[in-house]
C-alpha cells in the first residue's frame, strides 16, 4: 500500500496530535531557514530549549536585549528559576552584604599570615566585567588564573566585595596577595564588635538560606505548588514536614529564622519567640510543629512570594546590590548617568590637548607678532624670543610624555584610539617647533632685509583655522554626544579668539596705515590714532583665555579623579601646574621683554592666569566639593 | 519492495531513504507512527523536512545506534545542571555545518522528535550565543532585527544594564 492511498483520515488523525505537541507554531515550521534571521523559523519551546543551555545569567540577560521575541522567551520563569536555583549557593537570599568579606576580614587573614605567601593580586570587578563564570572560576581557579592572569585587589572596603565560599575556594587553592587597607586599628576593632553581631545575624540567615533552597529543591520535584494556595494547604505541610524533619534536626534557630523576616502572622505563632539554644537533641514532635508554624509563616511571606513569583526581579535586584549599582532607583540612576558623563573627560583628554597646545599658540604667537608690528621696544636677539618658545615647547612635550606614561592604564581607551591622538598631539607639536623656528627666522632677518610682517602674522591664523576645522569636525561627528558638549563650548572659544585676532590686526593696520592683504582682498580698518584701545582685544582675549583654562583644568580635576590612587592622582596635579606654569612663564618672559617692563599684558594674561588655574585646582583637590556626583 | 526490517522514508522533496527499522524509531514521532501502521511496506512521508536534512538525520541516528552513548541513561537526574560543553567529539563534527543547515536539523528534530540529536544542536547553538558578549552581536551573528521601539530598549538596557558593559 502506498501512502498516497492511505486512509488519510486516519493519517491526520495520528500525525495531528504530535505536530501540535511538538510544534505549537506550525507556521513557522513550514517557513525554511533562509538567509534571514533563523531563530524565526524556530518554534518558541525550542528557543526556550536553547535558552535553557545558557548556564550563566550573563547570557540569558544579554538575550533579552536582543529583540521583543528573545526578551519574552529570555525573560521566562523557568529559566530564572534555574538560575536562582544554581546560585543560590552565591546568593545569599536576604543580604548578599552579610554574606561578604570586609576590612575585619583582611584583618583576621592578616593576623593568619597569609600575606606572607601571597603572590598574586586580583580585582574582583575585573573579572566580574571578563564575565567569567562564578562555577567556572570555584571549580578550578588554578587552571582558571593560569590562562588569563588576572588582578584582585583589596583596595579598600568599598570597592571590594567577594563571595564568601568563593574567596575561600580561593585562598585553599590559590596563593594571592592581600594589599592591606589604610585603616586604623581601633577602627577594625570596633568593626570586630559589630562582625560578631552581624555574624548572628548570618547564622540565622544560612539557615533560613537552607530552608529556602529546600523549598526551591521540593518545588522542583513538583511537590509544592510554586504559588501558595489555600486549598492545597495540607498538601503541603505534609510534604514539606516529612522533607524537612531530615535536613533540619540540627536546626534549632528556625524560629529566629522567621523573626528577621516581617510577617504580620508572627503574632499568631508563640513558639517563635523562643530565643535559639544550642539544644541538639529534639523531639519530633517540636521539630514537625515549628517547622509547620514556619511553613505557614513562610507562605504568606512577601519576600518569599516575590521570590517565588518573579525570580528575574529577585536574582536582577541581588545582582544590582552586589554590585552597588543601585539600578532600580531612578534619582541614582540620573546621578549616575551624570557621573559616567565625566568620567568620559578622561578619554577625550588627548583630544582636549591638541586645544591646549592651539591656545599656547594664540597666548604666545600673536601678542609677540602684534608688538613686532607696533614697534614697541623690542629686543630681537635670538635668547628673547626662543627661550619662551623653548620652554613652552619642552613643557608641553613633557606634560604629554607625562599623561601617555602615567595615564594610559587608567583611561582604558583602546590602543587604536591611543596612537590616534599621539599622532594628532605629535603632529601640533611639529607644526609649533616648526612655526618657531620659522618665526625666529624671519625675525633675524628683519635687521637686513625688509619683510612684510603680515605674511608671517597669517602662519599662526591658518594653523589656527585648521585646528579649528579639525575640532569642529570631531565635535560634530559626535554631536549628538554629550561628551562632546564641551568640546563644542572650546571651539566656540577659538572661534571667538580668530576673531580678536584678526580685529587687533585690523586695529593695528589702521594705525600704521598700512593695507591688510589676505588673498588679494584687502581691509582697511578707520579709526585713527585710536592707540588706547589697542589693547582691548587682547584684555578680552586674556580673560577669555582665564576662562577656558580654568574649564580645562577644572575638568581635568573633576573626571574620575577620585578614582585614581595616590601616584596617579600626584601625576595629574604635577602634569597640570607644569602646563600652567610654563604659561604664565613664557607669557611673563614675552610681555615683559617684548612689550614692555611692566604692561597690560603682563597684568592682564600671566599672574591671573597661574593665580586663578593653581586656586581652582588647590580649591577642587583639598576640598573636593560634592559636584557632579562624585 | 523494501527489505526485511527496514522501512522507506520521503522527505518533503520526495526523496526516498531505506533505513533500519530499530533506527527510524529513534524518532518517536516515526515510532508511534510505525504502530499505528500494520502494513510494512508503507512509505512515511516527513513532510517538513528537506531531503538534505533528513539524509543528515538518518545519519546521526544511523551512528548512534551503532555508537548508544551511556550517559542518555542518567540525564534525568541533572536536569538543573545543563552543561554545554559535554558535546562528544563525533556530535561537534555533526554539528559543525552552516547555520541554515543547523536551525533546520533543529526544525527535524523537533519535528521528529529525536531528543539527542535535539540537545545537540541546542547546545551548539547555545554555545554560538555564549560567544556574544553584548546584544548587538548576537544580532549580527543571527541576523536578528532589533525590533524594540527605543523607549522599550532604553528600558530593557536598564533593566540589564548589570550584564551589558558600561560605556
Amino acid at each position: 500500500m502506498d501512502y498516497r492511498t492511505f486512509n488519510s483520515f486516519k493519517y491526520t488523525l495520528l500525525l495531528h496530535p504530535l505536530r501540535h505537541q511538538r510544534v505549537t507554531q506550525p507556521h513557522l515550521a513550514k517557513n525554511h531557514v533562509g538567509k534571514k534571521d533563523p531563530f524565526s523559523t524556530l518554534p518558541d519551546e525550542v528557543i526556550l530549549e536553547i535558552f535553557g543551555y545558557l548556564d550563566h545569567p550573563i547570557h540569558l540577560g544579554l538575550c533579552s536585549c536582543v529583540g521583543l521575541r528573545f526578551n519574552r522567551i529570555a525573560d521566562d520563569y523557568s529559566l530564572w528559576y534555574n538560575i536562582l536555583h544554581k546560585y543560590s549557593d552565591y546568593l545569599d537570599f536576604k543580604s548578599l552584604r552579610l554574606n561578604t568579606y570586609t576590612l575585619y576580614d583582611y584583618y583576621q587573614l592578616d593576623k593568619l599570615g597569609l600575606d606572607q605567601e601571597i603572590t598574586k593580586v586580583i580585582q574582583f570587578r575585573e573579572f566580574i566585567k571578563k564575565k567569567i563564570l562564578f562555577s567556572q572560576l570555584a571549580a578550578s581557579p588554578q587552571s582558571f588564573f593560569s590562562k588569563t592572569p588576572t588582578i584582585l585587589k583589596f583596595k579598600n572596603s568599598n570597592n571590594f566585595q567577594i563571595d564568601n565560599k568563593l574567596l575561600e575556594k580561593l585562598l585553599s587553592q590559590l596563593k594571592f596577595q592581600i594589599i592591606k587597607p589604610d585603616q586604623h586599628f581601633d577602627q577594625i576593632i570596633e568593626q570586630e564588635k559589630e562582625k560578631e553581631k552581624e555574624k548572628e545575624k548570618e547564622k540565622i540567615i544560612k539557615k533560613h538560606k537552607l530552608i529556602i533552597k529546600e523549598i526551591v529543591r521540593l518545588k522542583k520535584k513538583n511537590l509544592i505548588p510554586f504559588q501558595p494556595n489555600p486549598n492545597t494547604k495540607t498538601n503541603l505541610n505534609e510534604n514539606f514536614t516529612s522533607d524537612m524533619t531530615g535536613i533540619d534536626n540540627n536546626n534549632t534557630n528556625i524560629n529566629s529564622v522567621n523573626q528577621s523576616q516581617t510577617n504580620p502572622n508572627q503574632q499568631n505563632n508563640p513558639n517563635q519567640q523562643s530565643t535559639p539554644t544550642p539544644n541538639h537533641n529534639q523531639n519530633q514532635n517540636q521539630n514537625q510543629n515549628i517547622i509547620r508554624n514556619m511553613q505557614l509563616k513562610l507562605k504568606d511571606d512577601p519576600f518569599f512570594v516575590f521570590v517565588h513569583k518573579e525570580p528575574k526581579r529577585f536574582f536582577t535586584q541581588q545582582v544590582n546590590e552586589y554590585f552597588k549599582l543601585d539600578i532600580l532607583r531612578k534619582d541614582k540612576l540620573q546621578e549616575k548617568k551624570k557621573r559616567e558623563r565625566y568620567e568620559q573627560f578622561f578619554d577625550i583628554i588627548f583630544n582636549r590637548f591638541t586645544f591646549t597646545i592651539c591656545f599656547f599658540l594664540c597666548f604666545v604667537f600673536c601678542p609677540l607678532l602684534i608688538s613686532l608690528k607696533l614697534d614697541l621696544v623690542i629686543d630681537l636677539s635670538w635668547i628673547y624670543i626662543i627661550s619662551p618658545l623653548i620652554a613652552t615647547t619642552f613643557s608641553l612635550f613633557l606634560g604629554v610624555v607625562l599623561h601617555t606614561i602615567f595615564l594610559p592604564t587608567s583611561t582604558g581607551r583602546d590602543n587604536d584610539e591611543n596612537d590616534d591622538r599621539l599622532f594628532m598631539v605629535a603632529l601640533s607639536l611639529f607644526i609649533f617647533c616648526f612655526l618657531g623656528f620659522i618665526i625666529s627666522i624671519a625675525l633675524k632677518l628683519d635687521h637686513i632685509l625688509v619683510i612684510n610682517y603680515s605674511n608671517f602674522l597669517l602662519l599662526p591664523a591658518i594653523l589656527l583655522v585648521v585646528v579649528f576645522l579639525a575640532g569642529a569636525k570631531t565635535a560634530f561627528e559626535h554631536f549628538t554626544n554629550p561628551y562632546y558638549e564641551s568640546e563644542l563650548w572650546v571651539l566656540l572659544l577659538l572661534l571667538f579668539h580668530i576673531l580678536t585676532l584678526f580685529f587687533t590686526y585690523c586695529l593695528i593696520i589702521s594705525n600704521t596705515e598700512e593695507k591688510f592683504v589676505i588673498l588679494n582682498f584687502a581691509f582697511k580698518y578707520d579709526i585713527k590714532n585710536n592707540l588706547k584701545y589697542q589693547f582691548l582685544p587682547i584684555w578680552i582675549d586674556s580673560i577669555i583665555g582665564i576662562l577656558t583654562f580654568s574649564w580645562l583644568i577644572l575638568r581635568i580635576c573633576l573626571g574620575r579623579f577620585n578614582q585614581y590612587n595616590e601616584k596617579e592622582k600626584k601625576t595629574i596635579i604635577i602634569v597640570n601646574f607644569l602646563v600652567i606654569l610654563s604659561f604664565g612663564l613664557s607669557s611673563i618672559l614675552i610681555y615683559s621683554k617684548l612689550l614692555g617692563r611692566f604692561h597690560f599684558g603682563f597684568i592682564t594674561t600671566s599672574i591671573p592666569t597661574i593665580f586663578v588655574c593653581s586656586f581652582i585646582t588647590i580649591f577642587f583637590l583639598v576640598f573636593k566639593p560634592r559636584v557632579y556626583g562624585w | 519492495m523494501t527489505e526485511l526490517g527496514k522501512i522507506k522514508l520521503v522527505s518533503s522533496d520526495s526523496q526516498e531513504f531505506e533505513v533500519d527499522r530499530e533506527v527510524a524509531a529513534m524518532s518517536q514521532t516515526i515510532k508511534n507512527l510505525l504502530e499505528a501502521i500494520e502494513d510494512e511496506n508503507t512509505a512515511i512521508p516527513i513532510e517538513n523536512v528537506k531531503g538534505e536534512i533528513l539524509e543528515r538525520v538518518i545519519h546521526y541516528c544511523e551512528h548512534h545506534y551503532n555508537h548508544p552513548s551511556p550517559k542518555n541513561l542518567t540525564e534525568n537526574e541533572n536536569e538543573y545542571e545543563r552543561r554545554t560543553d559535554d558535546i562528544e567529539p563525533w556530535d561537534q563534527t555533526f554539528c559543525n555545518v552552516e547555520q541554515p543547515i543547523l536551525f533546520e536539523l533543529i526544525l527535524a528534530a523537533n519535528y521528529l522528535d529525536i531528543k539527542p540529536l535535539l540537545d545537540v544542536c541546542c547546545k551548539t547553538v547555545a554555545n554560538l550565543i555564549k560567544e556574544c558578549r553584548s546584544p548587538e552581536e548576537i544580532r549580527k551573528r543571527f541576523k536578528i532585527k532589533n525590533d524594540f521601539t527605543k523607549e522599550e530598549e532604553e528600558e530593557i538596557r536598564k533593566e540589564n544594564a548589570w550584564c551589558l558593559d558600561e560605556k
